[in-house]
């Protein structure tokens, strides 16, 4: 191959990767950009640059919620959901990744079904759960959960199986280390990277989730970012500017915990475990 | 479609549901004692003069206090707020305005269990023929309501019945219809801009396809989507969709399909869906002559986003008078504050003081005759070059047809355009479309026998 069409070749890949760039982040940046524009100029033309309605904007999506409240509620929510979904999630998946017990084949034959069932159908059955136990209004039906979520441990059991030998546990024993210890001091950090992936998904699984909270929540004022968001529209009006600016206030943090988190997974993935 | 498959999930397990635990439904939970929302506080310290001193005797509001828990699909209830705080300082009323088209969703699980229950709540014209039915919304003309519905339209009240004749429901809100159309655009083609004369232009389906031609000629598309069409059609009908539990196709329904194509085939519309962008952009364009809508559609699409065009717009009738749309409001028949909801009930929709000046501020149109008609003597409104759509409403609310609502309507009504589309653009044949039409109520209403 001679050196102009290698350098050819380089172009094009480089246009490719360029065209593939443009094809994810303009849409987020159509967002932002239409945050400062009335409806009536999105809904009539293409705007590229900023404009001069992000001041009426806002004030158009206070006066219909408070989108900070909305904002610090989901936060609360997410996050807790998300520590406890990294932690006892990989837990979870270590009992089922590393021991032996009776009854371990249908308990995993469970844990993968649950994943099967679509939210929708269970929303009456859980409506009435949290009716029972009076936690209707509150958010612990969206943050304990996490203690049990199906998909991360389905997940982590794939990554503790690959990448902790037995001879690593092991060892841990002979030396006198507890179970638990072995857990949190020696198989956590190793598989850090996983979970990191997993909390990615499931912070941004929680933050967007939308019907739950619109049906165990009365109270407006505990109401999170997509519930706030879809009250913006109003029924018959559409206020394009507002939405986009609360939808591009509540695309912050999903970019925010993408961009910290993603370091995890870089270095994670270039420590290994058996030194 | 999700959403409206989770909806119809919640309504079938509703039925079901509330047979199965009627032991938690006894006993609604009082409502929240929680401090006041912000429009409480601000009701307090602004007393509308206009809304004070009317009507009712001062004993009777300083027996009433206590919290209020209300649920509306729209925002347009909580603009009573304030005026009715004015009235009864002791009243709070908390208003949860949830998205219209979650809000059976998020009902259904609220009613099934009985706890948390709001005292009232709204229901939206596609679905409050199911609410009425459903035996949720108490008795309006019973004890301790008493009801007089003499100075509302015939048709808001009759539409809060239930097949017994049961009042379950009432409005502060009517939605007669209107053809919208662009007066500069009329002069033009049509020689004339006079309302009344458009009208007798386009006084049928088949004059308004004449007109159609005749824009098309000049580069103009007569209709933004013939999908709003359907809101006319609806009361041309008939029958109603659903009779004796058999799934009918009115004769009128079968000519929209065809009217449909023909629009489509000769590009006599958009050819976008209603409230798409160009659809709403649609106002401000030099080549899109009306919208057929009801008076919603003034308020919210184009009285908003004229700016040019301000003065352009006149409304006159289709070919038929019509109604589309519109939120009805009822009691929840466990509710522990009945006295305050009726209250609030009687001050949003029967209160004609209250509604005139709610029609006054909002330029919404309003449900109580006495109201509308005192409304129609003011000044008209800029946008529709000195028009005054309520003198116009109220010729059109004289006019109406018997309503043909019933509890199917939202969802059959968008099968029914979803099949009307797939016939006018050429995917299915007329019969494959209609056929495809019955599979999809069959399936969304097992109930329902469809032939």
């Amino acid at each position: 191959m001679t050196k102009m069409s290698r350098r050819f070749f380089k172009g094009m890949i480089y246009a490719f990767l360029i065209f593939l760039l443009m094809l994810s982040v303009v849409p987020f940046y159509l967002v932002m950009i239409n945050a400062s524009h009335s409806s009536f100029d999105i809904v009539t033309k293409l705007n590229l640059w900023l404009g001069d309605a992000l001041a009426e904007n806002y004030r158009t999506m206070q006066t219909h919620v408070n989108i900070w409240r909305g904002f610090a509620n989901s936060l609360l929510i997410s996050a807790s959901y998300t520590l406890l979904t990294g932690y006892f999630g990989a837990f979870v998946a270590y009992g089922f990744a590393k021991f032996d017990f009776r009854g371990k084949k249908m308990l995993y034959g469970i844990v993968l079904a649950s994943m099967m069932i679509p939210s929708q159908v269970s929303i009456i059955g859980f409506y009435q759960l949290n009716l029972k136990l009076h936690l209707l209004n509150t958010y612990w039906p969206f943050i304990l959960p996490g203690i049990a979520s199906a998909s991360t441990v389905f997940f982590m059991r794939g990554i503790i199986t690959q990448s902790i030998p037995d001879s690593m546990i092991e060892a841990a024993r002979v030396e006198g280390c507890g179970e638990l210890r072995i857990f949190n001091r020696l198989v956590y950090p190793c598989v850090l990277p996983g979970i990191v992936t997993m909390c990615i998904f499931n912070f941004v699984a929680s933050w967007n989730s939308y019907i739950g909270p619109l049906i165990i929540v009365s109270d407006s004022r505990k109401y999170t970012m997509p519930v706030m968001i879809s009250m913006i529209k109003g029924l018959y009006l559409t206020n394009y500017g507002a939405m986009y600016l609360a939808i591009a206030i509540s695309v912050v943090p999903i970019i925010i915990v993408f961009c910290i988190l993603s370091k995890y997974i870089v270095n994670g993935m270039t420590a290994g475990a058996d030194k | 479609m999700k959403k409206r498959m989770i909806a119809l999930l919640m309504m079938s397990a509703l039925v079901f549901g509330t047979g199965g635990c009627g032991g938690t439904g006894e006993m609604p939970e009082p409502a929240s004692p929680e401090q006041g929302s912000d429009s409480s506080a601000d009701g307090q310290t602004e007393a509308d003069p206009e809304n004070t001193g009317e009507g009712e005797t001062e004993a009777d509001r300083s027996v009433l206090s206590g919290t209020l828990e209300v649920w509306s699909s729209g925002e347009e209830l909580g603009r009573f707020v304030e005026g009715f705080q004015a009235a009864y300082p002791d009243v709070t009323v908390n208003i949860t305005v949830v998205p219209n088209e979650d809000f059976v969703a998020k009902l259904t699980p609220t009613l099934a269990g009985g706890q948390g229950a709001p005292d009232v709540f709204t229901g939206e014209s596609d679905y409050v023929k199911y609410l009425v039915e459903s035996g949720f919304w108490d008795d309006l003309e019973g004890a301790p309501y008493h009801a007089d519905t003499s100075d509302m339209w015939e048709y808001v009240a009759s539409v809060g019945r239930d097949s017994g004749g049961t009042l379950r429901a009432l409005s502060w809100q009517a939605s007669p219809g209107s053809v919208m159309y662009r007066r500069d655009m009329a002069r033009d083609v049509l020689g004339t801009d006079d309302p009344e004369k458009v009208a007798e232009m386009i006084n049928s389906d088949e004059a308004m396809l004449d007109v159609a031609a005749r824009l098309k000629e000049k580069g103009i598309k007569m209709f933004a989507s013939w999908q709003d069409i359907l809101n006319m059609q609806f009361s041309n009908r008939s029958n109603p969709w659903v009779a004796d539990n058999r799934l009918v196709i009115d004769e009128s329904m079968l000519s929209f399909m065809d009217m449909a194509k023909t629009i489509t085939e000769n590009g006599y519309d958009l050819g976008v869906d209603p409230w798409a962008p160009e659809w709403s952009a649609a106002v401000e364009s030099d080549d899109t002559f009306c919208y057929v809508l009801p008076s919603w559609g003034y308020q919210f699409v184009v009285k908003p986003s004229a700016d040019t065009t301000k003065g352009e717009w006149a409304m006159c009738q289709g070919a038929v008078p019509y109604v589309k749309g519109g939120t009805w409001v009822g009691i929840y028949k466990d509710s522990p504050n009945k006295d305050l909801a009726w209250a609030f009930m009687e001050y949003c929709c029967l209160n004609s003081e209250a509604q005139k000046a709610y029609g006054a501020e909002y330029g919404e149109y309003v449900s109580l005759k006495s109201a509308d008609k005192a409304l129609a003597e003011q000044d008209g409104e800029e946008v529709l070059g000195g028009q005054n759509p309520f003198a116009f409403y109220n010729s059109q609310m004289e006019k109406l047809p018997a309503d043909l609502m019933t509890a199917y309507d939202g969802t059959i009504n968008n099968a029914f355009l979803s099949a009307a589309k797939d016939y006018a653009t050429g995917v299915k044949s007329k019969e494959e479309a209609l056929d495809a039409f019955k599979a999809d109520v069959a399936n969304a209403y097992p109930e329902i026998t469809v032939e």
